[in-house]
């Protein structure tokens, strides 16, 4: 995280270069993913924390905002090419992943350092009535083990679950079809939940 | 698993999601085609997914903010207003509660609003009060490095603490997981170690220091929050420690953070924040804590029973030995094997900064570290020295609180280089003369208290340009001050400028290298008004500070801002820079009325009622010095604990003239902080006072090597040696000083007195032209009126003695004049003139009085046999019950003088047996009253052994009329044994003396007569 923190300081690379890197990655580049991956990351790293820190009574906070925010942020409103925005998704999606499991890391962190056993009493009472919250730490363990046997499936669930896409956006991203997106869901699902409840 | 055993769970899984739920059961076991373990594991995930529910339905994001927002009970939004204050932001919400930005409306100042959890507003009013009287105690402290607290207000069913906004991170966020810098965790410990050292030295403990407490602003400060917050929802209502108040609250601070004692939920003491800090620097160097826990309970079992793994390993990187081995110590379990005191662990890791092999501190030093290890420093001209009295007690107290508010932290850091810069004359271009000095000696107090920078004394300049063949007064260039510099061995140079802009003004800060010419650093700041000069100043001189290479964590221990170490009026600061000047080359009649202006316009003004003080000391006003002095210790308020803990143990003691105690004071107080140079200055005067006059010489010449430029210490170490009867030596030190163009009128006093030891008519006459005119004639009428009546022209002595209170009425030093009529009084005494010495008595009390003025005035009743004599010190007595020298010389010579008056001699000399040991002090009377005694009791070899104790220690008190009693007495005493010889001469030696005496006096037709009959008895 302070290596990120590192390139967060740095300037951001401007739009074209963003464009430029997208457009190697998706015509098979992977390399390029080492230097396009913390441009995102930080971006979306620095819109969740604008978001995050405001307080949210009303549950509207939408991860696609985020993203789009990142996005134009990174690209511009003049290059809003389906395709592109696709690409972009698909590493945001990773990005987003990360900085969510850092942030719950470093709650995790902050609770065994005492200072927020308190709050999290509080809030564990509160939300204990709605939902279960969910380990984000143990669910990114078991979802880089999913990744091993089911890479489509993690891909899935880091567009579904980190990204707030729908079903159709995740299919369309990956490429595959609304039914099979939604069977890789669930499946993923049904298995993560096994992991996490052991 | 392998990829085709996957494919085949999918497709079976898949498969049994197309079926409605009563229908997948059967399907998978026709499915799985007898392969139990197939058909158990899809069964499993079927369940699972059935059970997940809600699992993962609200994305990820949704989860860490329901996580970050679900804690505060209630919140305000921008714009709500509370009370007086109006929301503007939310800061982040803690354990503690959310915390505001908010608008104080009635003060139009920023503040931060802490909106208390139910449970901690709820308590009730002792724990309120506790914990108010707590937070404003620390706030008291005005410490740079603790958050003030305002307030504690309730309104609308809520508890707020109101207190100063800072804007910055948490050491919290700024650790985050990952090991901080050594450096900058070393600067942030040093900053809070420090502020909790002044803290505990006011009896506050914190309780509850952890990461999220400490604040660091952009530049670097370190600030404490939460000071008696720990209180508040540490203590039940009975006022008793508890150990868990409620399933929320850790009373005993937070449990990673909180001392093994605090944890079994003992009292803790101050050492539980040392331990405490320990975590603290614990996580910034390694990013994690050393006690670690999922809950509460496991961390405060690891706090109490687990040893934390070695830094270094926790880092991944070395830690110096020294730094792994004081947070070990911090961090023991047993409070007694930790730091018994924070200021220790402070300077123990400034060492360890300042030992750092890349640190901002060896870079400094590259810069620094060419210099010539001066130990020059130049000093607030506080003379710390008195003229012979008593009185110059408060001038120590005065001295003390104008060191602390003028050089506080100076000397704290243990840093031995000490390098002197020299300060040119400000550049002022605005046509306004107010910025005229008032920036150059502003610019000075501001930098000297630097642990790393001395300023080249204003002293020390003139006495180089004199030597450069230019005016001593001349304007410094760059040009000159380069050339100042080059004689002087300084390397570095800061000039100054001011211009106007608009309405604003434009300060510019250089340091320049004085050989090369180039320039070091520069600072540009700019205040909007002229109000906001100072301020400006003051920052600009933190870059400057910077520039040269100083640390920031130096910077930031010693950088209060000008405005707030002398005053925010820059009018108060001209009059003041003015006097300082004047006062600093002892024209202490001009820097008087400047002082007294600079407190009319600034009636806050701390330093210059200390500064007042010292000059009332040094005209012989012990009274107005004391009111001035009063007035500056209750407006204090902002040293460190170490000056504290030294203006503590001096004030009370000198304040209450236990000059011993004192004395001891200032030895221990050595041996904590040593190479403090005011200790020597103020162990000199201590010792002159007492009549040790051995030790005040060693003391003040260590006090004038450090200061040369000082001119009260110069006279305090002539003083010593004229005492001494070291009078060469003494003339040396004197002429020395004026040659340095310092103007002390007691510095002509004491040459006076050496002429007169010398017979050097020539010499007296010089002092006496030096004085003619100026506002200090009164100091040599009062010589000239001593001496007329050591020569026994007592009429003389008396129209002359008219002459000094008349001249000292005039100049306004009334307290000066009572003690002239009191002095003349008592000699009226001892010459058998009790009626005048009555009438003198009466116009001392008329025109002034003081301690000084009491104790001759009871003398002379004693002598003359007045029966109030013993009562007229009773109410001193009562006020400086400890006083040294009231208690152990004044109060029993009044006794002895009485006792012999009434023919008591054997008693007399009795009352004097405690006495000896302040005898030198004693300005001759000791020896003399126990010499009458002898004599009465005829034991001639005994009194002639006090009278010639007098006689071959002149320098103690050279014009006491005791004097020539004493060759007198001595011939009666060896008269008494016989001796013949030594009592015909003694006789000459006392006839010599008075040879122009008055010849109606009774003493000298007495002994004209036993003269005769020793001669004719041949």
């Amino acid at each position: 995280m302070e290596r990120d923190a590192r390139r967060e300081m740095t300037e951001p690379a401007g739009p074209t270069d963003i464009t430029e890197l997208l457009k190697e990655w998706s015509e098979g580049k992977d390399e390029v993913l080492d230097q396009l991956m913390p441009l995102v990351y930080a971006e979306l790293r620095r819109q969740a924390a604008r978001h995050l820190r405001r307080e949210r009574r009303d549950h509207t906070l939408q991860t696609t905002g985020l993203i789009h925010e990142a996005y134009l942020k990174l690209i511009g409103q003049k290059n809003v090419k389906w395709e592109s925005r696709t690409h972009f998704f698909a590493i945001a999606s990773q990005a987003m992943r990360r900085v969510l499991v850092d942030y719950a890391r470093a709650r995790h962190r902050a609770k065994r350092g005492g200072d927020d056993v308190r709050i999290s009493i509080t809030a564990a009472g509160e939300i204990a009535s709605e939902t279960r919250p969910v380990d984000l730490i143990a669910l990114d363990e078991a979802l880089t083990r999913l990744a091993a046997i089911d890479e489509q499936q993690s891909r899935v669930v880091e567009l579904r679950y980190f990204s707030g896409l729908s079903l159709e956006e995740t299919a369309a991203i990956l490429n595959i079809s609304r039914a099979t997106a939604a069977r890789e869901w669930s499946m993923a699902k049904a298995w993560l939940h096994r992991e996490l409840s052991r | 698993m392998d990829a085709d055993r996957w494919q085949e769970i999918k497709r079976v899984f898949e498969g049994a999601l197309d079926l409605a739920p009563g229908q997948r059961l059967d399907y998978v076991t026709e499915a799985c085609r007898g392969d139990d373990t197939l058909v158990q594991e899809v069964n499993s995930l079927l369940r699972s997914l059935d059970d997940a529910h809600s699992f993962m339905e609200q994305p990820a994001v949704g989860e860490v903010a329901d996580q970050i927002t679900a804690s505060p009970v209630r919140g305000y939004s921008k714009g709500q207003s509370v009370a007086q204050y109006r929301i503007i932001s939310e800061l982040g919400a803690g354990g503690q509660g959310t915390v505001y930005k908010a608008l104080d409306t009635k003060l139009g100042r920023t503040i931060a609003l802490k909106l208390l959890p139910p449970e901690m507003a709820s308590v009730d009013d002792t724990v309120r009060k506790r914990f108010r009287r707590e937070a404003q105690l620390a706030s008291s402290l005005d410490h740079p490095n603790i958050c003030t607290v305002h307030d504690l207000v309730e309104a609308d069913g809520a508890a707020f603490i109101v207190m100063q906004f800072v804007a910055g991170r948490t050491v919290r966020q700024l650790v985050g997981g990952h090991p901080l810098e050594i450096t900058s965790a070393l600067r942030i410990a040093i900053q809070v170690c420090d502020a909790l050292a002044a803290a505990h030295s006011k009896g506050i403990i914190h309780r509850d220091i952890k990461a999220q407490n400490i604040i660091v602003s952009e530049n670097g400060q370190a600030k404490i929050l939460d000071f008696g917050i720990a209180k508040l929802i540490g203590e039940g209502s009975d006022g008793k420690d508890q150990t868990e108040i409620t399933a929320l609250g850790s009373p005993y601070g937070t449990p990673t953070y909180a001392a093994p004692e605090q944890s079994r939920g003992e009292k803790a003491d101050h050492r539980a924040d040392i331990f405490s800090t320990g975590v603290l620097l614990y996580e910034m160097l390694s990013g994690t804590w050393p006690f670690q826990g999922r809950t509460a309970v496991e961390a405060r079992h690891a706090v109490l029973y687990d040893e934390p793994r070695p830094i270094s390993e926790m880092r991944g990187g070395p830690i110096p030995a020294k730094l792994e081995a004081i947070v070990s110590r911090a961090l023991s379990k047993e409070p007694a094997h930790r730091y018994q005191r924070m200021a220790d662990m402070r300077d123990a890791l400034i060492e360890v900064l300042r030992e750092l092999p890349e640190s901002k501190e060896n870079s400094a030093a590259g810069f620094l570290e060419g210099f010539r290890p001066a130990r020059l420093r130049h000093l607030p001209r506080l003379n710390r020295k008195l003229g012979l009295t008593a009185a110059a007690l408060f001038f120590v107290i005065a001295a003390v609180v104008a060191y602390s508010l003028y050089s506080r932290h100076h000397a704290s850091t243990p840093i031995a280089k000490k390098d002197t810069v020299l300060i040119t004359d400000f550049t002022n271009t605005t046509g306004d003369a107010v910025f005229d000095d008032t920036l150059k000696q502003g610019l000075a107090m501001q930098l000297q208290q630097s642990p790393f920078l001395n300023v080249f004394p204003g002293a020390r300049v003139r006495e180089t340009l004199r030597q450069m063949e230019r005016s001593p007064d001349e304007r410094v260039t760059v040009e000159t001050g380069r050339e100042i510099c080059q004689r002087n061995d300084l390397k570095a140079l800061i000039a100054g400028s001011i211009a106007a802009l608009g309405r604003h003004y434009v300060i510019t800060l250089e340091a320049i290298n004085a050989k090369s010419g180039e320039t070091i650093g520069r600072q540009q700041t700019e205040a909007e008004s002229k109000e906001e000069v100072l301020k400006s100043l003051s920052s600009a001189a933190s870059g400057i500070r910077e520039s040269l290479g100083e640390s920031l964590s130096s910077i930031h221990q010693s950088n209060i801002p000008l405005y707030q170490l002398t005053t925010p009026s820059l009018e108060a600061l001209n009059s003041f820079a003015l006097g300082f000047d004047l006062s600093n080359k002892g024209e202490y009649f001009q820097s008087i009325p400047l002082f007294r202006r600079a407190t009319e316009l600034d009636p806050n003004f701390a330093y210059g009622y200390s500064l007042l003080a010292g000059n009332y000391t040094i005209v012989n006003e012990p009274r107005r010095a004391a009111e001035n002095a009063a007035k500056a210790f209750a407006l204090k308020g902002q040293g460190s604990d170490r000056e504290r803990i030294y203006i503590t143990c001096i004030y009370d003691n000198y304040t209450l003239g236990d000059l011993d105690k004192a004395i001891e004071a200032l030895h221990v107080y050595d041996q904590s902080y040593p190479n403090d140079f005011r200790v020597s200055g103020n162990l000199s005067l201590a010792h002159l006072l007492l009549g040790q006059y051995e030790q005040a010489v060693r003391e003040a010449r260590e006090s004038v090597r450090l200061n040369p430029g000082i001119s009260a210490w110069q006279v305090t170490l002539g003083t010593a040696l004229l005492r001494l009867n070291r009078f060469r030596e003494a003339k040396e030190t004197f002429e020395h000083a004026l040659g340095m163009g310092l103007h002390d009128a007691r510095m002509h006093d004491a040459l006076y007195q050496l002429a007169f030891v010398e017979n050097d008519e020539k010499g007296m006459q010089q002092q006496l032209d030096w004085a003619r005119g100026r506002p200090e004639e009164y100091v040599t009428a009062g010589l000239q009126s001593a001496t007329a009546a050591y020569r026994g022209q007592w009429r003389d002595s008396q129209t002359l003695a008219r002459r000094a209170i008349d001249l000292a009425v005039r100049v306004d030093v009334k307290e000066v004049a009572a003690r002239y009529a009191a002095e003349e009084g008592l000699r009226a005494a001892v010459l058998g003139r009790c009626d005048q010495a009555k009438v003198y008595a009466e116009q001392s009390l008329a025109v002034d009085h003081n301690q000084v003025t009491q104790e001759r005035i009871a003398l002379s009743q004693a002598i003359c046999g007045d029966r109030r004599a013993q009562s007229s010190l009773q109410g001193d007595v009562q006020q400086r019950p400890s006083d040294t020298l009231l208690n152990g010389l004044w109060v029993p010579l009044v006794r002895a003088a009485s006792e012999l008056t009434d023919g008591k001699a054997e008693k007399a000399i009795a009352s004097l047996d405690t006495t000896r040991t302040y005898e030198p002090a004693a300005e001759f009377w000791t020896h003399y009253i126990r010499g009458q005694a002898d004599l009465k009791l005829n034991r001639g070899a005994d009194a002639a052994s006090e009278f010639r104790q007098i006689l071959s220690h002149a320098g103690e008190a050279p014009l006491s009329v005791l004097y020539p009693l004493a060759q007198l007495g001595l011939a009666r005493a060896t008269a008494q044994t016989g001796d013949r010889s030594s009592a015909l001469k003694a006789y000459q030696d006392f006839l010599n003396s008075w040879k122009d005496a008055d010849p109606d006096l009774p003493i000298l037709q007495s002994a004209r007569a036993e003269y005769a009959r020793l001669i004719g008895s041949h």
